[in-house]
């Protein structure tokens, strides 16, 4: 009765009282937080109408729109930033040529970055442009609270015909790299 | 948001429990007094040492183990953060429940009666893991180009209360002991996030090169007391102006020298 009592005992203390250990370092807890974010950024259409001024008969050399950009309006994601990347999709069906500038300024329209001009050729479907802004080498960036797009037709001997239809598709992102 | 994300993780990490549950039925501690206020008390009076004198903490999670997390091994702390992360579900939740003593005292009226008075904070949180919301915020979207971000995942309540409590120990006769005591609880702090729905998702179209859409999104977090947090919250739990009330009773019953009934 004895060796059976003990025997409970031992198998009972084996399974309930006895554990394993491991070795646990806390000395480099360290968690890097560096999530990137994707946002929809300016998209549009146009056609051979936006560009021809139908009532005098002559085209429209430039169309300019100002958004607002209100990604940094927050003081965190100002402070945790530091790339930005703006992908460009152009799709033109023109027998003409564009050239396309990005411009972003302050709240008081003083400019805060310039993208180097896109120029597409007539009939280019897919270009494609990147252009990255480093936070460390453009400071001011931050500082954008508006968006500037302008589209200007590249001069030809050939007037736009408002009875052809033709278009130019513009499509942008920005993808934002914070370290946090 | 980088220091919010640690905290979840490193109290969620740690699995410890106080002696108040066997507390229960110990006459020669104070403590077993706020168990059952009907309990036999053997000694002329009781001083309790703020916060030392009973200082209870539980905190659990049934996510991961330590190890998982702290292991003592090549791999950066990110590498294991991130695997921590993938094995994590939404049914997963942290639990944390915390009491310390501000203050407890009591003295033996006559023979038969013996009378405490105290005062105690109380901490109550559970917190589901709200597992796309810390990915989103950890990778952010752009490695999950189509993926829907549930909100309906964040469900969380929390809760700061102060109790002051007055209780009544009486020995009726040789077998019968019974008690009373009267608590006044102040509410200082309350957030409750729960009922959550809607998704956050990012997607490629014909519009644009991305598109965010948000679907059904009905959030909001219900918070009482974060005002003026830092300076308010732990007066509030002294007789602030949300105040409950509670009362509990006990009786101990001998049979005989060794049985007894407690309730």
């Amino acid at each position: 009765m004895n060796i059976y009592i003990k025997s409970v005992v031992t198998i009972f203390s084996l399974c309930f009282l006895m554990s394993c250990t491991d070795n646990l370092n806390f000395d480099e807890i360290n968690l890097n937080v560096d999530p990137i974010i994707t946002v929809p950024l300016i998209y549009f259409d146009l056609d051979q109408d936006d560009f021809f001024n139908s009532s005098s008969g002559t085209e429209i050399p430039t169309i300019t729109d100002i958004s607002d950009f209100r990604v940094f309006e927050s003081s965190d994601i100002r402070n945790e930033t530091i790339k930005t990347v703006f992908d460009f999709e152009i799709e033109n069906r023109f027998d003409r040529s564009f050239e396309v500038n990005v411009v972003f300024f302050d709240g008081n329209d003083n400019i805060t970055q310039i993208i180097p001009a896109l120029n597409i050729v007539s009939e280019d479907l897919d270009y494609v442009a990147t252009y990255s802004i480093e936070i460390a080498t453009s400071p001011m960036f931050l500082s954008s609270r508006k968006v500037s797009v302008e589209v200007k037709l590249s001069p030809s001997s050939s007037q736009i015909d408002p009875n052809i239809y033709q278009t130019i598709k513009f499509r942008s992102t920005g993808t934002f790299y914070f370290s946090i | 948001m980088k220091k919010l994300l640690l905290l979840i993780f490193l109290i969620a990490t740690v699995s410890l429990k106080s002696q108040q549950k066997i507390a229960f039925s110990f006459g020669e501690t104070p403590q077993t007094l706020m168990l059952n206020p009907g309990s036999e008390i053997n000694y002329k009076s009781h001083y309790g040492i703020p916060i030392v004198s009973n200082f209870q903490l539980t905190i659990g999670n049934t996510g991961f183990q330590m190890g998982d997390l702290f292991s003592n091994d090549s791999r950066s702390f990110n590498e294991k953060f991130e695997k921590v992360l993938d094995q994590i579900s939404p049914s997963d939740y942290i639990n944390l429940n915390t009491k310390i003593d501000v203050l407890n005292f009591g003295y033996r009226y006559n023979n038969k009666t013996y009378i405490s008075i105290g005062f105690y904070e109380e901490l109550d949180l559970i917190a589901y893991f709200p597992k796309d919301a810390i990915e989103g915020l950890y990778y952010g979207n752009d490695p999950f180009f189509n993926r829907s971000f549930s909100v309906s995942q964040a469900i969380m309540k929390a809760d700061l209360i102060g109790v002051l409590h007055a209780g009544i120990s009486k020995k009726v006769d040789e077998k019968l002991t019974i008690g009373a005591r009267f608590k006044i609880y102040s509410s200082s702090l309350n957030i409750e996030t729960n009922n959550n729905s809607g998704s956050i998702t990012t997607t490629t179209n014909n519009i644009n090169i991305s598109r965010l859409t948000l679907q059904n999104l009905d959030a909001g977090v219900r918070t009482s007391g974060i005002d003026n947090i830092e300076e308010d919250v732990l007066s509030n739990t002294f007789l602030g102006g949300n105040l409950g009330m509670g009362f509990d009773v006990g009786i101990t019953y001998h049979f005989s020298p060794q049985r007894r009934c407690i309730i």
